[in-house]
């Protein structure tokens, strides 16, 4: 096995770095305080090409293989702290981005992609609603069937980007069939008659990544803004959500990685009781577990890109490797702060603001809970 | 055995399901029924491609061609040219 990088992708990771640490994360403690989206550095990763990375060439995009996202997203971790505003790249490439190129026709491709690449166009998912969270098929937003298209009615929650969102992916009901039988995605556009975006929503993280419900009151939408087939929403929503479950994170490998390059330099910086903090036992194993946990999350996600590059079913290493992430950088931040102490607790050092935002990653694309189910599931439990 | 059988039996040996035997008829609703849910489609499809030799393409994966045994047994038909 080789785990190298190629020279083209290793200086491509190095120039993310370097973007990153020059264009973003500008005053992003008093962002983070204000909840405000920072739409200049949106597009900064737009002119770089991040938003571009899964859309074909054709399309304006850079077309990446999945090993090639993993490391692009990986550095940006590294380099960039605003974890809000690579939550919402995320949304943007996994639940608009991908199924368009997936499930698209030409039509909507060519109206959307090149927008969402150079960073006019920020798109924004809707699945959940106020009774359907972890049971996503369990939604009851209505599509009807009318003459040369639906009517939409019903709402959306937790919808990330949708404030400041000119474009929407959302899934109603358009079929008998209950659960995920009768499903249909559409895409809506934000000045289309009937819908509502809500008031931002506050978060405990990832406040940079603005979020709120969505409305629809006989909302009327062309047969032409379908995604995927009538009734084939089912598929639409289950190949974003795979793939979003397998990229969404690799961001954190690189926030790991900083985590655990700041608590070293810190604990062999800060002294008490006459020598560094990183000679206590206590304070060096703990490093040494956020070490472990760093190794073991990067080998899961590298492992998982060379699946995908391969063209193997990855639905079981996908739920592995969202849970394991997840958890990894919930546990990770935890001590990241610990080893910096009342420090660590204080808002101006942002280890208490990667914390609130990893707390996060066991919620979003599905929970802990939800990733465990669908792992005995597939070991045949 | 037909291949409406052999799916039957992929339903309660694969999928586990534990509802009656009996109930599961070549037209019993699979989907309305809970017997095939969301992750159960791609386990079918898993099983139609790996055991019965047909490509399932995202074209093929609406509710209507697996609401039944019979409908899966008709896609499956259809693939091989039937």
């Amino acid at each position: 096995m080789d785990f190298e990088w190629t020279e083209d992708q290793q200086a491509y990771r190095e120039g993310i770095i370097a973007f990153s640490r020059r264009e973003l994360g500008r005053d992003l403690e008093s962002r983070d305080h204000e909840s405000s989206f920072p739409l200049d550095e949106w597009k900064k990763c737009a002119a770089f090409g991040l938003q571009a990375l899964p859309v074909p060439e054709c399309y304006g995009g850079a077309d990446a293989s999945p090993l090639t996202i993993i490391g692009a997203m990986e550095a940006l971790g590294y380099g960039c702290a605003d974890n809000g505003l690579i939550f919402s790249l995320n949304a943007q490439m996994w639940a608009c981005e991908y199924p368009l190129v997936r499930f698209g026709t030409e039509e909507q491709k060519a109206r959307y992609l090149p927008a969402m690449c150079d960073g006019s166009l920020i798109a924004a998912h809707g699945m959940s609603e106020p009774g359907s969270g972890s049971d996503a098929f369990g939604l009851t937003t209505t599509a009807e069937r009318r003459e040369g298209g639906y009517v939409l009615s019903g709402s959306k929650t937790f919808v990330t980007n949708a404030p400041v969102a000119d474009l929407f992916v959302v899934f109603a009901r358009t079929g008998p069939a209950k659960g995920f039988g009768g499903l249909s995605c559409f895409l809506l556009e934000r000045d289309t008659p009937g819908l509502t975006v809500g008031a931002p929503i506050h978060k405990m993280g990832l406040r940079t990544s603005p979020m709120s419900e969505l409305f629809f009151d006989g909302c009327v939408v062309d047969q032409d803004q379908v995604l995927g087939r009538a009734n084939g929403g089912m598929l639409v929503f289950t190949a974003a959500m795979e793939r979003e479950r397998s990229l969404i994170l690799a961001s954190t490998i690189g926030t790991m990685q900083r985590q655990l390059e700041q608590s070293i330099s810190y604990a062999r910086e800060r002294e008490q009781f006459g020598q560094p903090i990183g000679k206590f036992q206590a304070v060096a194993h703990r490093i040494v577990d956020m070490k472990l946990r760093l190794e073991t999350a990067r080998l899961l996600l590298y492992r998982l890109g060379w699946l995908m590059e391969r063209g193997d079913d990855v639905t079981l290493d996908s739920a592995l490797t969202k849970l394991h992430l997840s958890e990894c950088f919930v546990h990770s931040s935890m001590d990241a702060v610990q080893v910096y102490g009342g420090y660590g607790y204080m808002s101006e050092y942002g280890l208490e603001r990667d914390l609130r935002d990893a707390m996060g990653s066991k919620l979003y694309s599905g929970t802990s809970e939800i990733q465990r189910n669908l792992a005995a599931r597939l070991l045949g439990l | 055995m037909r291949i409406e059988d052999r799916i039957r039996r992929f339903i309660l040996v694969d999928l586990n399901w534990r509802g009656d035997p009996e109930e599961l008829s070549d037209h019993y609703p699979l989907i309305d029924n809970d017997v095939i849910d969301s992750l159960g489609i791609f386990e079918t499809v898993g099983y139609l491609e790996d055991v019965e030799g047909i490509q399932v393409s995202d074209e093929d994966l609406v509710p209507e061609n697996f609401a039944t045994i019979r409908a899966i047994a008709s896609l499956v038909a259809s693939k091989n040219g039937g």
